[in-house]
């Protein structure tokens, strides 16, 4: 069980390792901008010189590639920066407030955990108008509530620990208790949820790109390098798969690594 | 009883939340709602008696009462696009997704129950990883992606599937409209042709959106059994000299089918919105192709309709599932 | 033992034999696939599109056509002009029908006309420049019988431009005894035949589902003979490449809308034929003046430099739009091919340094529609300006959020798209030059003065030549007005478009032209060996 969880583990940190990589190095590294058109050579296939050949503007797919990997790290770390602290903030407090607080934050958390999320980004991302900030912030204002959930019930295991009570004692004020005390308590289990998290957010953003609504172009994204690629998916195959490929290795990626770090880290599932 | 009340005034409240949303979404969007109405070369007194009649000086308040007040009498606007009121549109293209979410539902039980059984039962062993293979990569292929790609492969290049669409364009209008779904309106209707054609065109797309819940099905169904077999009835039934089939589908598969047709049925919910970037691709005209193109032609009312009407859906099959979990898992009770 | 390793390819060959043949159309239905999402009535005195157009077309008969730029009779067998030039008497063809089957007369056609005023939509403006007005509309259009309609005219107009007026979409007969039937609150029965057909024309409606598509069926009592298509099926497919394909295995018979690059690709096919016809409309550049360096002349002259029209047109474009740079595409008579602009880096840096902007200082925003090609121009455009120091950013956008800015005159530079309503120069004329009033409060919000262009000597002179009764007079009034606004004017036009369309090779008789409807499809048929 171990072994297995081990392999998957560093299956899932090799790709997120070349994922990063890419993202953070690959445009320093580029032998081509990845936005210098060359209407001359364009569509052109797979060569020494373009390595994973060209778009409808002569552009280099793989030097595209690399800045959109950064543009889909962009969007992961802003998702994750803006949903999980949302919902931890909101679920601690519920916890730790108890009561009226705690029935009316964990019933805004129901209604929203009820709500189908993709179809609600989408409608916030078209109201907002495409851009890589508001693509963010719909996919974050719809992912906060799972986690607002995991903080309160270990808020609520932890609420009545002696360390707590003790800080009370000495006189913290809950905003101290929840941001000093409690938010470092639930970062493991919350890290876990995130990593599982990562998958469905490259995915989401890249369906947002895809329908037009992530990063304005010319900035590279790979939904929108495979919406624009699909019109040339009949001769030009190249344009829309390696993008296609390039969201399934980073979202497989982030999955294994999800998975691996819940069977290693989760107490729950490490029996057996 | 107390419970089942309880149940019901937070779905009303969940409800409430959605429309709440939809319309402060519907608040934020940029584009003027009177341009379609009039066009491009009317003049500005046209426009502003548009704006009146849209009443779209109202303050904040005032227009979510209104609003509230339309949608539950069935108003939820009319559509730029198509001109039609939104809930008839809405009426008319559901039943399409409802038809390919149930056959990419269906798929996902024949491929994905066999598999996480495979899973549980070969547990560890070569199965086993098959089985979290295609879990795995379920989770991590973007479904228009995928669509594509099997367009490509297998209209284009192999011949084996019809081609984008959900009849052969020239048997399209040949089927009288009762339920929607066009397999049932052209079984009612007797008509051998229509009924192959749609069979034929809804293959591909349900296969593509179903591994999606080959994926989710298998996972869960592996997870389920892998716990059943640990408890006390299955040691007791191995015990009895029962083979290990016999004791994998009769009792375990028997005593987790409550907590797997609660998530088959969340399944279909997930897939009825991941729909949405399927049907582009196939052009299948359900809802998920009628909220892309609203999206394109910026048709907040299309849009939040849709958005609504599948949070409807979600929101009660949520519940309904809910309900079901504690009718059948007696641990809950 | 055979090779284990030769398996794989053996079964791909055994499929490919086996795969069925495909399914193609039938002999006598015509399936046509592009972009129908865009219909929101089929009201002709609604209809606002180039779908609904040429819907219109074949569901409804006008009293005059227009063939080959020149009118011609159609439900009207002929007509008369006054000596003042402002009575027009219109003579109805006897025995056509309805295709509710009750024969058309001049009160059905008269009824028509004072309806699309007095219902005002969107494109009731093409009567309404007539100086037809809702108050006195049944005062000018009368049926004094069943065959004869009279048309007064309140100031004498050329008589190209009225008959080119009527013979639009929104000069549509229709059955008057039908939709009166349903009339509610004095809409005219809009509300009725917003989803239903109820004209003369050589098709009805079968049916139509808004955002797929419709189909149309033939009227077997049409005064010119029944169709050959006995049923004609339009189909939206937004995709170029599935239209490509579609019409390459034979699931369509015509495919529009395709790439350029499509098109390349399905030329080399035998099965199917690429062909192209002159459109009207055209691409343009337009420039805000109201943003302090675009008013300066040299600026504008400069961008006009900057602009690789052959290279764009080549190499993105291919058929589907040529260079042109006049604002009176080919197919108007009187249209100027020549094309005095090109790619010259080098002027329009002097142009700039001119105008004091040296290299670097000038940063513009470029509105755009989110779709091909026209985001794939806006980078070719980035690239080219960025080369003499301008940096262009782009705001992509639908059509709607463009049109949106374009029309609350915030953008800085836009590039558009425009389409002559009908095929006189006057529908160009005054969307480009004229400008009467270019305050914020202007009821008149066409190109003029959505870019702040005050042009006052332009606008006296478009008025004059709609005036113009002498045919060569007017012709030379236009050709004065193409000239001055090649000069100098805050648009830089790029392209026209052209029809581009893949058609099965049985198909024969499908024709588009320069016009947004003259698509006739009772002429189309298909030569099949064995049906």
């Amino acid at each position: 069980m171990t072994r297995r969880a081990d392999v998957t583990l560093i299956l899932g940190l090799i790709l997120v390792g070349l994922f990063l990589a890419a993202a953070l190095l690959g445009p320093l590294l580029a032998a081509q901008a990845p936005l210098a058109a060359d209407l001359g050579n364009r569509l052109a296939p797979p060569s020494a010189d373009h390595w994973l050949g060209t778009d409808e503007l002569g552009r280099d797919i793989l030097a595209r590639l690399a800045h959109g990997a950064l543009t889909t790290l962009l969007m992961v770390v802003l998702v994750s920066a803006i949903a999980a602290p949302l919902g931890l903030v909101i679920g601690a407090t519920a916890g730790l407030g108890g009561g009226w607080l705690d029935a009316l934050l964990m019933r805004l958390t129901d209604i929203a955990l009820a709500l189908p999320r993709l179809v609600l980004a989408l409608a916030l991302a078209a109201a907002l108008g495409a851009g890589l900030m508001n693509a963010a912030l719909a996919l974050a204002l719809t992912a906060w509530p799972a986690y607002a959930r995991l903080a309160r019930a270990e808020t609520r295991a932890a609420a009545g620990a002696d360390f707590l009570a003790a800080a009370r004692l000495a006189g913290a004020g809950p905003v101290r208790l929840i941001f000093v005390h409690i938010l470092p308590l639930l970062l493991s289990t919350a890290l876990v949820r995130l990593s599982l998290d990562l998958a469905g957010i490259v995915l989401a953003a890249a369906g947002l790109g895809f329908l037009g609504l992530g990063a304005a172009p010319p900035a590279p994204e790979w939904g929108a390098m495979i919406a624009s690629g699909r019109k040339y998916l009949l001769d030009q195959w190249w344009v829309a798969t390696f993008p296609g490929l390039a969201i399934l290795l980073a979202g497989l990626g982030f999955t294994l690594l999800g998975d691996g770090l819940r069977d290693r880290l989760d107490p729950r599932t490490r029996r057996a | 009883m107390r419970r089942a009340l309880g149940g019901l005034a937070g779905l009303i409240l969940t409800l409430f939340g959605l429309l709440l949303v939809t319309f402060l979404i519907g608040q934020a969007t940029p584009i003027d709602p009177t341009l379609t109405l009039v066009g491009d070369r009317a003049n500005a007194e046209t426009v502003q008696a548009a704006r009146r009649a849209l009443g779209l000086d109202d303050p904040l308040p005032l227009r979510f009462a209104t609003y509230l007040g339309r949608v539950l009498t069935g108003d939820l606007g009319t559509s730029t696009l198509t001109a039609r009121p939104v809930l008839s549109d809405l009426v008319r293209v559901f039943p399409a997704t409802v038809e390919l979410a149930t056959a990419a539902t269906l798929i996902g039980l024949a491929l994905g129950l066999p598999l996480g059984l495979a899973g549980a039962y070969w547990h560890g062993r070569w199965p086993d990883h098959l089985a979290r293979l295609v879990g795995v990569l379920g989770h991590s292929v973007p479904v228009f992606w995928l669509g594509l790609m099997a367009l490509l492969l297998f209209y284009a290049r192999l011949d084996w599937a019809p081609g984008p669409g959900r009849i052969a364009f020239a048997l399209e209008g040949t089927v009288p409209t009762i339920t929607g779904l066009l397999l049932v309106d052209a079984l009612l209707a007797g008509n051998g042709p229509a009924l192959q054609s749609a069979l034929a065109q809804l293959v591909l797309p349900a296969s593509v959106l179903g591994l999606f819940s080959v994926a989710q099905i298998a996972r869960l169904t592996r997870a389920y059994l892998i716990e059943a077999l640990g408890q006390d009835f299955v040691l007791a039934a191995r015990a009895r000299g029962l083979s290990e089939t016999r004791v994998l589908l009769f009792h375990a598969l028997a005593a987790v089918r409550g907590p797997l047709v609660v998530a088959l049925a969340l399944v279909w919910g997930g897939l009825l919105e991941g729909s949405v970037l399927t049907e582009t691709v196939f052009a299948w005209p359900g809802l998920g192709a009628y909220m892309t193109q609203a999206l394109m032609s910026a048709d907040p009312n299309a849009i939040l309709g849709g958005a609504l009407l599948v949070g409807l859906v979600f929101v009660l099959v949520n519940a309904g599932a809910d309900a079901l979990q504690r009718r059948l898992d007696p641990r809950t009770a | 033992m055979v090779k284990l390793s030769r398996l794989p390819h053996l079964a791909l060959f055994l499929a490919l034999a086996a795969a069925p043949a495909r399914a193609i159309t039938p002999a006598d239905i015509l399936v046509i696939g592009g972009r129908y999402d865009d219909l929101v009535s089929l009201d002709p005195a609604e209809i606002y599109e180039t779908s609904g157009a040429e819907y219109a077309a074949n569901v409804y008969d006008r009293l005059v056509t227009i063939v080959n730029g020149r009118p011609e009779g159609a439900l009207a067998e002929r007509w008369e002009v006054s000596p003042d030039g402002r009575r027009f008497a219109f003579f109805i063809r006897p025995g056509a029908t309805f295709q509710s089957g009750t024969p058309v007369s001049a009160k059905d056609a008269a009824w028509s006309l004072v309806r699309a005023v007095k219902l005002d939509k969107g494109a009731a403006f093409l009567l309404k420049q007539l100086g037809l007005t809702a108050n006195d509309a049944e005062r000018r259009i009368q049926a004094p019988d069943e065959r004869r309609l009279i048309l007064d005219l309140p100031e004498a107009l050329a008589e190209d431009f009225v008959l080119k007026a009527l013979a639009s979409w929104v000069g549509s007969v229709i059955d008057s005894a039908l939709v009166r039937k349903f009339e509610q609150k004095g809409d005219f029965g809009n509300e009725w035949l917003k989803t239903r057909s109820a004209g003369s024309g050589a098709y009805k409606l079968s049916f139509w589902r808004p955002g797929e598509g419709l189909a149309l069926d033939a009227f077997p009592r049409h005064w010119r003979g029944m169709a050959s298509m006995k049923r004609v099926v339009f189909k939206h497919l937004a995709e170029p490449s599935v239209l490509r394909l579609m019409v390459a295995k034979g699931d369509l018979d015509v495919a529009r809308g395709l790439s350029a690059d499509d098109l390349a690709a399905l030329g080399r096919l035998t099965g199917v034929r690429v062909r192209t016809a002159p459109q009207a409309g055209l691409f343009y550049l337009a420039m805000n003046q109201r943003h302090p360096a675009l008013s300066k002349a040299p600026v504008r002259q400069a961008i006009r430099r900057l602009i690789d029209y052959e290279g764009i047109a080549g190499r993105l474009l291919k058929d589907t739009k040529i260079p042109h740079q006049s604002i009176l595409g080919e197919g108007f008579p009187g249209a100027r091919l020549e094309r005095p602009y090109r790619l010259d880096i080098e002027a329009a840096r002097k142009l700039l340094a001119e105008a004091g902007i040296k290299p670097g200082q000038l940063t513009l925003a470029l509105d755009v529609r989110n779709v091909a090609p026209s985001l794939d121009i806006a980078q070719a455009l980035q690239a080219d300006f960025a080369r003499a120091g301008i940096r262009l950013d782009l705001r992509p956008g639908d059509g709607k959020q463009v049109l949106t800015r374009y029309r609350a005159r915030v953008h800085q530079l836009v590039l558009a798209q425009w389409s002559p309503d009908f095929l006189d120069p006057h529908s160009n004329a005054q969307g480009f030059a004229w400008n009467p009033d270019n305050s914020d409060q202007s009821p008149f919000r066409l190109l003029a003065w959505r870019n702040a262009w005050e042009a006052p000597d332009l606008t006296r002179l478009v008025q004059r030549a709609l005036r113009e009764r002498d045919p060569n007079r007017r012709g030379d009034l236009y050709d004065e007005l193409q000239r001055r606004l090649l000069e100098d004017s805050p648009y830089a036009v790029m392209f026209q478009d052209r029809h581009v369309w893949a058609e099965r090779v049985d198909v024969e008789g499908f024709a588009l032209g320069p016009g947004v409807d003259q698509l006739r499809l009772d002429q189309v048929s298909k030569r099949r060996a064995n049906p």
